[in-house]
């Protein structure tokens, strides 16, 4: 009866052991693939901002130099945890977590700067073309009231001329 | 010329001036038209040329390509190459319906380009491990840059022509901004591969 009991201990033990490993083994995955989801979703942001600073006229090489290294570690991320490698797949991921939220800090700093350049760039031209247009046209203006003047005094002193016929 | 010409003479020359002249505005408010935008996926052999591409893959021995893609987008995109790897009845991607092929990437690129920018990497392979059991061959591990995969696909002697016939497929994918996801190309390129026991001819 006693080692009976003593058995159903020890499978009991046993089980409860392996239970708790897979455990262990499932939030593990878990833990890699939210970590490699988390880094795909700040890589992917941290890239639609350089895009939008791009597309406001800032000159983003220097940042796409720096999202080419996070993009080469996303990569081994996601290779690592494809074959099962999830030490590794967690450790580039937060590599490419810190990077990537840097370049998007960064990008929205280069995308204001460009915007308020644009703005004063755009200012400062449509004055300038207007304040050109408008004295080119009082100068052709002035110049047109000058020829008719000349055309209709030169007609006034022509003399006529007699044709043999 | 009567005076109503050179009225008209007058008129031409002012419209031309205010237009030359407002043109840096202009150029800012009016976008032409662009050309069509596409990427490029291409794969070169050892010499770096469109030739010498491996065919004949012994066992152990590393064979190495050139793998290149180029953006025409108009703007920066961010790619991915996923390499595959499969028998030559495994389906290919196709390019009608935009499905890429059904087989698990094995390794991949990732990288952003900016616009009429390449990218062109190294691509070094080599089927580490296979089983040739009577009329059929089992590729177990393939190494693919220094990473090894294990792919277990298997394929029975084809006799016309006469090999064990796999394919390593390099697909193009591209974020797409407006649904916030990766997609495929439309852009792929693939290796057709006579497996072998022993050394390569």
């Amino acid at each position: 009866m006693v080692k009976r009991f003593v058995y159903l201990v020890l499978i009991v033990l046993v089980l409860a052991v392996a239970v708790s490993r897979v455990d262990n083994v499932v939030c593990q995955v878990d833990e890699a693939t939210a970590k490699l989801q988390e880094a795909n979703a700040c890589f992917v942001r941290a890239f639609c901002a350089v895009e939008e600073a791009e597309q406001a006229g800032a000159n983003v090489s220097v940042l796409l130099v720096q999202l080419n290294i996070a993009a080469d570690s996303l990569a081994g991320a996601e290779m690592a945890c494809r074959r099962g490698d999830l030490a590794a797949a967690l450790n580039r991921a937060e590599g490419v977590i810190s990077a990537a939220l840097d370049v998007e800090a960064e990008a929205a700093a280069i995308k204001a700067a460009a915007v308020a350049e644009y703005a004063n760039y755009l200012r400062f031209s449509a004055v300038l073309s207007a304040a050109g247009a408008s004295a080119f046209v009082i100068a052709l203006w002035f110049g047109w009231k000058r020829f008719k003047h000349w055309y209709v005094e030169k007609l006034l002193n022509a003399e006529p001329k007699v044709v043999d016929q | 010329m009567k005076l109503s010409d050179y009225k008209i003479f007058f008129a031409a020359v002012g419209l031309t001036g205010i237009l030359l002249i407002a043109s840096p505005v202009l150029g800012v408010i009016v976008h032409f038209p662009r050309g069509e935008m596409f990427s490029e996926l291409y794969i070169l052999g050892p010499g770096r040329m469109a030739e010498n591409f491996p065919f004949n893959i012994a066992v152990g021995e590393v064979y190495h390509v050139y793998v290149g893609a180029r953006n025409h987008m108009g703007q920066s995109a961010y790619y991915v190459i996923y390499v595959k790897f499969g028998s030559n009845l495994d389906p290919l991607p196709n390019v009608t319906s935009g499905t890429p092929s059904p087989l698990p990437p094995l390794f991949e690129y990732r990288f952003l380009l900016s616009d009429e920018a390449t990218f062109e990497r190294k691509l070094n392979f080599s089927i580490t491990n296979a089983d040739f059991i009577d009329n059929q061959s089992i590729v177990n591990t393939i190494e693919i840059n220094g990473v090894k995969f294990n792919v277990d696909k298997s394929r029975v002697w084809d006799t016309e022509p006469q090999g064990f016939y796999y394919r390593l497929i390099m697909e193009l994918w591209i974020f797409n901004d407006v649904t916030g996801q990766m997609e495929f190309a439309n852009r792929f390129v693939y290796l057709h591969l006579n497996v072998t026991r022993n050394t390569s001819r």
